[in-house]
């Protein structure tokens, strides 16, 4: 009877050991929502330093997916990347804790790359200089549109107007936006130096690269 | 004799209950109507100016006012005193909100004249206000003390920023730079990128002696 009870005993507390042992692993693991698209691929690294680094070793990844779902992630610190399929956007980097609570990681706004824009540029910038010319035929006979460049995913343009005769007019900078298909002035009149508290909708990127006197 | 001591006892303890009663419950009527609000001081020059808050009209002294962005008015047409707005943003901190109706008609002039007392309290009003703008200027721009700048070639200065967007409850200042020619004009901008430490693109610069013939009116 005594030995009958000791077994029970003994393998309750067995079955308890090992089921405590499973729950103990399985709550070192958290999901991760993957949100993604297609066109993209979300990689996990193992982060090398501290949380918030962007440290991270990239011959060793967790996963990588182009496809949205649920993964179960060992809790610790790591880096995610995205980056596009064509290589037409910039990558990101991002650290990400996995810990006590699930965490979605989202497929951010992207910009495209330079080389992209610079291709973009080719094709837009005749219809911008036509729009520009429209605007201001007159100053166009002493000015011309220069140092034209593609910003974010190529929806806005920023130039300068250079004068023919430095010494009597100012270098200006103009930028346009790009909506519905139609390219619109956004900044009238055309100004030595365009700033962000007068036009608050401008990226103040965009007005810093431009306005740079160097 | 002792029944009537004991009538006029209970008497007084129920007038007493009921006067507490009573307080208790206009104060949790007080409460419950200003849960989730903040107080708002609105003090006006005059000080029976007509306020309105978000259209409703109202006078001067603490209002309870749920968090947001609302619009004050104040005006006193009357003694010819001219409405001024203000946007304000209410989180959960009591404000003092200062209005002083404009006084530029002659007879809001003789109103003031006539009342010292306000005219007092609107200079003192006035000032702090003057005293609270320049706080959170020189806090938002920390060169400020470093303006005006003389150099040769050109003179930066601060100025009202005339065409910066503000928000509400926002100061700004706009920098204003002489000079007679494109090349100074391009080392000022220099000067306040490298010396003065501040992105152009994040300031309001005027130009002020510049030709720009892309401006309506201006000819080449």
């Amino acid at each position: 009877m005594k030995k009958r009870v000791g077994t029970i005993l003994l393998g309750a507390f067995l079955l308890g050991g090992i089921f405590l042992g499973f729950r103990s692993y399985q709550n070192s693991f958290q999901t991760v929502h993957i949100t993604n698209k297609s066109d993209f691929v979300l990689t996990l690294y193992a982060s090398k330093s501290s949380e918030e680094s962007i440290d991270y070793n990239k011959s060793v990844s967790y996963f990588s997916t182009s496809t949205p779902g649920k993964f179960r992630v060992k809790k610790d610190d790591y880096v995610y990347t995205v980056s596009s399929k064509d290589g037409a956007y910039q990558p990101f980097v991002k650290a990400v804790t996995v810990d006590t609570k699930p965490v979605s990681l989202a497929i951010p706004s992207l910009a495209y790359t330079d080389k992209k824009l610079d291709e973009l540029l080719v094709v837009e910038e005749p219809s911008i200089k036509a729009v520009i010319q429209a605007k201001y035929p007159a100053q166009l006979s002493v000015y011309s549109v220069g140092n034209g460049k593609l910003y974010k995913n190529g929806q806005w343009y920023g130039a300068k107007l250079v004068p023919n005769d430095p010494n009597t007019y100012d270098t200006l900078r103009i930028i346009l936006k790009k909506d519905r298909g139609t390219w619109h002035i956004m900044t009238t009149p055309p100004e030595i130096v365009i700033s962000q508290p007068i036009y608050p909708n401008i990226p103040l990127d965009i007005l810093t690269d431009l306005n740079n006197f160097r | 004799m002792d029944t009537m001591n004991n009538i006029n006892k209970k008497l007084v303890a129920l007038i007493f209950i009921g006067l507490v009663g009573i307080f208790g419950v206009y104060q949790s009527v007080v409460w419950l109507s200003h849960r989730g609000k903040t107080a708002i001081t609105i003090n006006a020059v005059p000080s029976n100016s007509v306020i309105t808050i978000d259209g409703e009209q109202t006078g001067p002294g603490v209002h309870y006012i749920e968090p947001g962005r609302h619009e004050l008015t104040a005006a006193h047409e009357d003694e010819g005193f001219g409405k001024v707005s203000r946007t304000i943003s209410v989180d959960d901190s009591p404000q003092t909100i200062n209005l002083l109706p404009s006084a530029v008609s002659d007879k809001a002039k003789t109103f003031l004249a006539d009342n010292p007392d306000e005219a007092s309290r609107r200079e003192q009003i006035g000032g702090e206000e003057f005293q609270k703008s320049s706080e959170i200027l020189s806090r938002k721009y920390p060169f400020i003390g470093d303006l005006p700048v003389l150099t040769r070639g050109f003179t930066i200065y601060q100025a009202d920023a005339a065409r910066t967007k503000l928000a509400a409850g926002d100061a700004a200042i706009a920098l204003r730079i002489e000079a007679s020619t494109p090349a100074d004009r391009v080392r000022a901008v220099e000067w306040v990128r490298d010396q003065l430490g501040i992105d152009p693109s994040a300031i309001e610069i005027d130009f002020v002696d510049q030709t720009n013939v892309f401006q309506p009116g201006v000819s080449l």
